[in-house]
């Protein structure tokens, strides 16, 4: 596999999310965080009222890229075989039957898991399992995924009925959570523009699969040096409550800090936008700009903190705010 | 692996220029601080007498330099290495971690592969290239560095322009040290007077000079109040007036009647010269020579006029010195009988009692010049701190001529004659008991307003005590100026020596000043 230059890393990126443009009307965010999930195999949560373009987003994304693209609807009696396969029975032509495993939706490149709460936790698991294991286990025989696997999960905030919030060991297995932000004034007039012509855009396939992989393996040889990585320690350790570094806020309002992956995932989300930003080490700016999407899912906030309707989100900008560069 | 020389140039450049840019910040910074510290000294200098405002300038002015040197020395000699330095430059010029991390790759810290150390040094050097040193570290001094040395240096200005009250506590203090160590100098003389001085045994010089030495480290141990100098004096004085011999001034007296009388003689020209000179023992030597058989022999007029003029002496002498008249008037009769081997013998030992009188009248001579010195030194010292001398506290003041002899069982000292008693062993007079007086006021003088004070239990002799010279109305006087400054030198004295709360010294200061006459 012959590797690209970083040039070739921010010219495709850049193209990627102008491709993507073409359908989704601003979102620029969500779209370079969820290009950043792609690049290092991670996954992503993506979190918005229904009909922002979560779906469109992915779907898009995964034309341009030349993936296969699978969506699940999470319910409550989908089963864990709805979504990695099952071995079904089947009758050959000279008449034996023999098991074949027939594969999920999990067996795309790319997966919309679209609210994934509505599913229950035992289907959620099997899925998770999938994401972190990159693997499928049908009958005691393990499956492969190819890559690359990026899992979108979107979640509803609102009607939260008959939900099953995801645990927080299996929302930790997300690299980001994407906020997905109802769009400005303007740009509803421009999604208006978009989708109710006659004329459907156009998208261009832009890389495939292999190159995402070799973008990946280039983002992650970017040098973060020891400032850098000591400042994504600090973060993530400021976010426990029983840490002296930590803010007021944090010692109040949250229950437990951020896990390990959280400044891994601070680490690869700042050595991508590195690249993005056509730089070629990480810098304490790139850690902030990655830190909400890194941190949000992985605090657990207490009672205290849920009813004085503090978010994650506060809590991670007033880390950032209080704890210093070294 | 090396870091580029490129990069490192262009971090150690930035450095230097870096250096001279705090310079001319710190500089002002430390200059202010000094100035601060002088201006609080300033202020303390208002509230309490520290120092003038001639000294809290130049004071401020060493501060601030001392300031501004702190300040340099710490931007030029404090260690910046390479990797620090492009943290800092990092940051200053926003050039997002990419000195550091070049620095770090080039020093081997950090690891990626060469196509991306190569990309990574390429991207730093090309925006390193681009920054304007010029413009990112401009050489100006810091604003609020400058603005706060202005508004110090103006205080401190006003500060020290404005009349400070404290100003004059200084001024006075300086004339009580100028005149305590001039008391100092003027003791030392006196040392050396009773070093050289004749008809002082060798423990009464002992004694003198510890007293006088006493008084000397009292006077020199640090800065010594006008009250603390005083106490010292008195009490040198006192130990001094202990070695007082008051009959001296009477033989003193005797002596120069008697030179007066043989003035005239031209036989005994040269005694008389001699006692009226004060030069005892060449008297002696020289009434001595009568007594001797070298030179040529008088005639028989001469002997007569020699022991007229030896009668006169031994008259005037009489009183004063009865053993040494005594001496003479035999011998003037030994001469007269002529009987000159008693008249030589008896003038032998009358010239060895007249050099024992004349050892007595020097000793005198010295406590008193001593005494003399402690009391001018105590006044100097009174004047300059302000305070009322107290006069007549002297047990030397009241002159040799006016001194009763206590040790004789006379008792001396009308109130305000100016006569002094001392205090030790007496005898009554009615009956020759011995007492020991409980109190003598032998400061009495004539200065003052008096003060009368009645008697309790109406009028009587006091039990064991001998009668004294009746007072006027019934009643004994001690003059109010004197009662005062020695109680308020007391009480000066117990303010700085002893321990009284701060919060109570100043109700003991206003109480004695409430009194001052």
């Amino acid at each position: 596999m012959s590797e690209i230059s970083p040039e070739q890393f921010r010219e495709i990126a850049a193209r990627i999310e102008a491709e993507v443009g073409k359908y989704i009307v601003g979102q620029r965010e969500v779209i370079r965080h969820t290009l950043i999930c792609l690049v290092v195999g991670g996954h992503a949560l993506l979190e918005g009222v229904p009909g922002l373009g979560k779906t469109m987003l992915v779907r898009t994304l995964a034309k341009v890229l030349d993936l296969k693209f699978a969506r699940i609807q999470f319910t409550p009696d989908l089963m864990p075989a709805d979504i990695v396969g099952t071995d079904i029975l089947e009758e050959a032509e000279d008449g034996r039957r023999e098991f074949r495993f027939q594969p999920g939706p999990v067996f795309a490149n790319l997966l919309l898991a679209d609210e994934i709460n509505r599913a229950t936790p035992k289907t959620q698991s099997a899925l998770l399992e999938a994401m972190q294991e990159r693997t499928v286990t049908v009958a005691n025989r393990s499956y492969p995924l190819e890559p690359p696997f990026l899992v979108l999960a979107t979640q509803n905030p609102i009607e939260m009925e008959g939900t099953y919030p995801l645990p927080e060991a299996q929302l930790d297995r997300f690299l980001f959570k994407v906020n997905v932000e109802y769009p400005s004034s303007q740009e509803l007039v421009e999604i208006l523009n978009r989708t109710t012509g006659d004329v459907e855009p156009e998208v261009s396939v832009v890389a495939d699969g292999a190159i995402v992989r070799r973008m990946g393996a280039l983002a992650r040889q970017v040098p973060v040096a020891s400032p850098v990585a000591d400042y994504a320690s600090r973060l993530v350790v400021a976010t426990h409550p029983e840490s002296d570094t930590a803010p007021e806020m944090v010692r109040k309002y949250v229950r437990y800090g951020s896990s390990p992956r959280g400044a891994q995932a601070l680490i690869l989300g700042g050595k991508v936008r590195a690249l993005l930003d056509g730089r070629y080490n990480v810098a304490f700016e790139d850690l902030r700009a990655v830190a909400p999407a890194a941190l949000r899912h992985r605090l657990l906030l207490n009672f205290e903190g849920q009813a004085e309707g503090t978010s994650t989100d506060d809590v991670v900008m007033e880390v950032l705010k209080e704890v210093a560069e070294p | 692996m090396a870091v580029d020389y490129r990069l490192g140039n262009y971090v150690r450049l930035w450095g230097l220029r870096l250096r001279l840019v705090e310079s001319l910040s710190w500089g002002p910074w430390g200059a202010a601080a000094g100035l601060g510290a002088g201006l609080l000294l300033a202020i303390g200098a208002r509230i309490t007498p520290l120092l003038t405002a001639r000294w809290l300038a130049g004071l401020a002015a060493l501060l601030s330099l001392v300031g501004v040197t702190v300040g340099l020395a710490a931007v030029w000699l404090r260690p910046r290495p390479l990797h620090r330095l492009a943290r800092t430059f990092d940051r200053r010029f926003r050039l997002a971690e990419r000195l550091t991390t070049a620095i770090e790759i080039g020093a081997g810290q950090l690891r990626t592969t060469p196509a991306m150390t190569a990309a990574q040094l390429a991207d730093t050097l090309d925006t390193a290239t681009g920054v304007d040193a010029g413009v990112m570290l401009p050489l100006r001094a810091s604003r609020r560095a400058l603005l706060a040395l202005g508004v110090l240096a103006t205080a401190l200005a006003l500060s020290l322009w404005l009349p400070n009250p404290q100003e004059d506590v200084l001024s006075q203090r300086a004339v009580v040290r100028a005149a305590i160590e001039e008391q100092i100098e003027e003791l030392e003389a006196a040392r050396e007077e009773v070093i050289k001085a004749e008809g002082l045994t060798e423990a009464e010089r002992e004694m003198l000079l510890q007293v006088l030495e006493e008084a000397m480290a009292a006077l020199d141990k640090g800065r010594a109040t006008p009250q603390e100098a005083m106490a010292a004096l008195s009490e040198a004085e006192r130990a001094l007036a202990e070695l007082q011999d008051p009959g001296a001034a009477t033989v003193q007296a005797g002596l120069e009647r008697a030179a007066k009388g043989m003035a005239d003689s031209e036989l005994i020209h040269d005694i008389a010269e001699a006692l009226a000179q004060g030069d005892y023992s060449a008297a002696a030597e020289a009434l001595a020579a009568y007594a001797g058989t070298e030179g040529e022999p008088l005639t028989r007029e001469e002997e007569l006029e020699l022991a007229r003029e030896l009668a006169e002496a031994a008259e005037a002498l009489a009183e004063s010195d009865p053993d040494l008249a005594e001496q003479l008037a035999q011998a003037a009769e030994a001469i007269e009988r002529g009987d000159i081997a008693q008249a030589r013998e008896e003038i032998r030992e009358a010239a060895q009692r007249m050099a024992a009188s004349g050892q007595r009248v020097q000793r005198q001579e010295a406590v008193e010049g001593a005494l003399a010195q402690l009391q001018e030194g105590r006044e100097e010292i009174a004047q300059a701190g302000g305070a009322s001398p107290p006069t007549g506290q002297s047990p030397g003041r009241g002159g040799a001529g006016e001194q009763t002899a206590q040790g004789e069982g006379q008792q001396g000292g009308q109130p305000g004659s100016g006569q002094q008693t001392q205090p030790g062993h007496h005898e009554d007079a009615g009956t020759g008991a011995p007492y020991d007086e409980v109190y003598v006021p032998y400061r009495f003088e004539e200065e003052g307003a008096g003060v009368e004070v009645g008697r309790e239990g109406g009028e009587g002799v006091p039990s064991g005590d001998a009668p004294l010279p009746a007072p006027e109305g019934g009643r004994a006087a001690v003059p109010y100026r004197q009662v005062y400054a020695d109680y308020a030198a007391q009480a000066g004295a117990a303010l700085e020596s002893s321990y009284i709360p701060l919060g109570l010294k100043q109700y003991v200061r206003d109480y004695f000043s409430s009194l001052e006459p």
